[in-house]
């Protein structure tokens, strides 16, 4: 049992507690899920648990956490390393040995282990996660998901009774991430594996959890039963969110509240019924035209032969698998690759043959890692960072639209993920692009940022263009007029959101999953919750 | 004499057509890779008569034919820009010889020259050749495993295993950063020089913060994977086995001779004496005994 007694902790670094007045017990063998606004201390309780707090972060530390009667703060993290286990966001810097085999065997060589044993372990946990055909595999050669299994075969190759994962599918794609979820699962099902799981995205975790803990300003202020702590606490005010089906039914007064796709069609069957939205945008001039696009690094072809316009107006929302050729897509729109073959045309311009200042007047781009936007001693600074005079107001404006103006005088260093992409956004829209491009911008970010997000969107498009890639079907549905499919380098679907995502097994909302499977309602394009009169 | 003109024409011939044959892939030991990779440079470098460099390079060629080599042609590719300037650049500026070809009032051509231009593009072609090799054949890890067979500490070698996995993901940082500053309109590849060093500078510092986030993640992941530890025990996954032993002192027992005749001074002659013959035969067969081998698992 991991137990934490009046535990409280401060980072040497701040002067606020990160963590106040924590009472807690986790059981092995339990799927707990951890939520809470960005930094409400769920990473902090998960350092607190496998050591890296106290032992890596110094800092004020107050009460005690135990696990399996030893001292967390008197043992260091490697004497933990048979008990528990850790799985972080970012699996590319996680994922320490060149080749997958090297990687799952490195803790246990710290564990002394001799070679026989650990030549069995490599192999039991390669075929437990059924990951056996990338054993040979160089981690360059791998695929995000690829990585996210490889960090999880390596943190389990050790047997600990816990493992603790902190966002492990904020970087994949949704088939992956609910392939990476499922194995959870099975840990926790088959092998009795305590999971202590931080995740953002409820869709995709609340139903598979035991216990949900709620975190808020460093403090717990929910902990129980999923279902439970869902109809006791309003999850959307605090920052979290609710999986769409659990929203509505809540929104709308049920007592019983569905976790999944398969409980939603039972209990919203009726109330679905009655609705069949439909929506019909308009849009300015063409405002990006691209022409046979052709794009090759070295002998594999990335981009073939691809056809697309944008007009004013639009937000045109980019999805597809890791790989598919989405951010290659997004550099060359934005003058940042040149075609092998073919040509983009912002407000009929060739893009290619723009120099970089007049470029990024017609087309910029948000990167998937904020902290290459993030240089300055301020995030103000780094907004300001090479815009023209004058720009202050507009600056303090989307600040404030996108609510980090009272964050404006830290460094990019001292916000948390979802904050620091807020700021990398309002680096680049500063600059008023006629198209915005945002490379996975809802990577880290909490319920709370991605709808502020959603509403910065659809104002800065009203008289300009936006693309947005991203795996979040959610966000994406949200906010985007039009969707685009790519599949291995070509467009394989385009078109209005409710056509394109209501006929789509993955790339749909858990509502529409929900109508899907319900017999004659196919036809039903229904997305979102203000479809059924649901206001968020 | 004619012994030089065969061997440009033969390695041309290699270069140009040979690059697509391939008999058979084998995998090496890595040990026996590395071992191999140190003889033929330092063969390379101590012999400097094109016949000797010439039949070094055959040997090498062999080992391509039945070892697979994913970089041979790629390297190849490099060094042939960089043969055509060392070439030009040692025959036209290096007047010395007896032997003359050519001679004007500027320039003068001798069979030297074009012997030690050859030479040295001799050179570059064997040791890229070698490298492509072992680089196709050998990854870091194993590297690492040699380097512990070598009983380097093992502070030493996850310092270098890291840094060898991540130069590559912090190469990539740097050229995003740099796009980065280009989307927002920093002009990067316009004005003057010194300009343009100066818009750079904001790519440094994002590097820089970029890699310290890195290295903090990196430290926390060694630290909760129980790094560093008294108790570790490399697993060694790579083998040597005693055919392989026999193989390498093989090797060694040739570079050593190699060593002993260039003492006694018969290594600088264009044309060789039948002494050179045993060694030329014995690093060739090695060669052959070399791709013969068994596949390893």
């Amino acid at each position: 049992m991991i137990s934490f007694h009046n535990y409280s902790f401060r980072y040497a670094s701040s002067s606020k507690f990160a963590l106040r007045g924590i009472n807690l017990k986790l059981f092995p063998r339990e799927f707990v899920l951890v939520v809470g606004d960005s930094g409400s201390g769920k990473t902090t309780l998960l350092r607190s648990i496998n050591g890296l707090v106290p032992h890596f972060y110094g800092g004020v530390y107050e009460g005690a956490v135990r696990m399996e009667g030893r001292e967390v703060r008197k043992t260091p993290p490697k004497e933990l390393l048979s008990v528990v286990s850790s799985v972080f966001q970012d699996p590319e810097n996680q994922v320490l040995m060149s080749t997958v085999e090297k990687e799952i065997a490195f803790p246990l060589e710290n564990l002394g282990l001799d070679e026989m044993a650990i030549e069995r372990r490599v192999e039991e946990v390669l075929d437990l996660l059924g990951i056996y055909h990338l054993r040979g595999r160089k981690i360059s050669t791998l695929s995000g998901g690829e990585k996210q299994k490889v960090a999880i075969a390596s943190a389990i190759a050790t047997y600990p009774r816990y493992l603790l994962l902190d966002e492990p599918t904020s970087q994949i794609d949704p088939n992956s991430a609910e392939e990476l979820l499922s194995l959870l699962e099975r840990l926790n099902d088959d092998l009795g594996m305590g999971i202590i799981l931080v995740e953002h995205r409820m869709e995709r975790t609340m139903h598979r959890a035991d216990r949900l803990i709620v975190m808020k300003e460093g403090r717990i202020i929910g902990d129980g039963e999923p279902r439970m702590i869902a109809s006791k606490i309003d999850l959307d005010s605090e920052g979290i969110g609710y999986p769409q089906i659990t929203r509505i039914a809540r929104k709308i007064g049920m007592k019983y509240l569905p976790l999944t796709v398969k409980e939603g069609r039972k209990t919203l069957e009726k109330i679905l019924k009655d609705v069949n939205p439909q929506e019909d945008f308009s849009y300015g001039d063409i405002l990006v035209d691209v022409r046979s696009l052709h794009f090759s690094y070295g002998q594999s072809r990335i981009i073939k032969n691809l056809n697309l316009r944008i007009r004013r107006g639009e937000i045109l929302g980019l999805m597809g698998r890791n790989g598919a050729g989405k951010t290659t897509m997004a550099k060359l729109l934005s003058g940042l690759l040149r075609p092998s073959r073919g040509e983009v045309r912002i407000k009929g311009k060739r893009i290619i043959t723009l120099g970089e200042r007049e470029r990024s007047k017609l087309v910029s781009m948000v990167f998937q890692n904020p902290n290459l936007h993030l240089f300055q001693d301020t995030i103000e600074e780094d907004i300001l960072f090479s815009v023209e005079d004058g720009k202050e107001k507009k600056a303090e404006k989307i600040m404030k639209e996108l609510g980090i103006w009272n964050l404006r005088k830290k460094s990019g260093k001292e916000l948390s993920g979802g904050e620091r992409m807020l700021a990398a956004i309002a680096t680049i829209a500063v600059r008023e692009p006629e198209l915005l491009v945002l490379d996975e911008p809802t990577r880290g970010l909490s319920f709370k940022y991605k709808l502020l997000l959603s509403k910065f969107l659809r104002n800065y498009a009203r008289n300009r263009a936006v693309m947005l890639i991203s795996h979040d079907v959610e966000t994406v549905a949200r906010t985007c007029n039009r969707v685009a499919i790519l599949s291995r380098g070509r467009i394989i679907a385009e078109g209005n959101r409710r056509e394109i995502m209501c006929s789509s097994l993955i790339y749909s909302t858990q509502l529409n999953k929900v109508v899907q499977g319900i017999e004659n309602m196919k036809e039903r394009k229904i997305l979102l919750e203000e479809d059924l009169g649901v206001e968020l | 004499m004619i012994l030089l003109p065969i061997s440009i024409f033969a390695t041309f011939i290699l270069l140009f057509f040979g690059s697509s044959v391939q008999l058979k892939e084998y995998k090496p030991s890595p040990i026996t890779l590395f071992i191999w990779l140190l003889i033929i440079t330092y063969l390379s470098l101590i012999f400097s008569t094109p016949y000797f460099l010439f039949i070094l390079f055959l040997s090498t060629y062999i080992v391509k034919i039945f070892i697979e080599s994913h970089l041979w042609n790629k390297f190849m590719k490099y060094s042939l820009y960089l043969l055509f300037f060392i070439i030009l650049f040692n025959i036209f500026l290096m007047q010395n010889g007896i032997h003359k070809i050519l001679e004007t009032s500027w320039l003068t051509i001798t069979w030297e020259s074009i012997a030690f231009a050859f030479s040295m593009a001799l050179r570059i072609l064997l040791i890229m050749g070698a490298f492509s090799i072992f680089n196709s054949n050998v990854n870091m890890d194993e590297i690492i495993e040699i380097l512990d067979k070598l009983r380097f500490p093992q502070g030493t070698l996850i310092t270098i295993a890291l840094s060898l996995r991540f130069f590559g993901i912090i190469a990539e940082d740097a050229s995003q950063s740099a796009d980065v500053l280009r989307v927002r309109g920093v002009q990067l590849s316009s004005g003057k020089i010194r300009d343009r060093i100066k818009a750079r500078y904001p790519v440094m510092l994002s590097l820089l913060n970029n890699s310290l986030e890195r290295g903090i993640q990196i430290a926390e992941a060694l630290e909760t994977k129980g790094f560093p530890s008294r108790k570790r025990k490399p697993w060694r996954r790579i083998s040597f086995p005693p055919r392989e032993l026999l193989l390498t002192s093989f090797l060694i027992l040739a570079a050593f001779l190699a060593t002993i005749f260039l003492i006694r001074g018969m290594g600088e002659e264009l044309v060789p004496s039948h002494l050179y013959h045993y060694l030329l035969i014995s690093i060739l067969s090695t060669a052959i005994a070399f791709s013969r081998r068994e596949e390893h698992d």
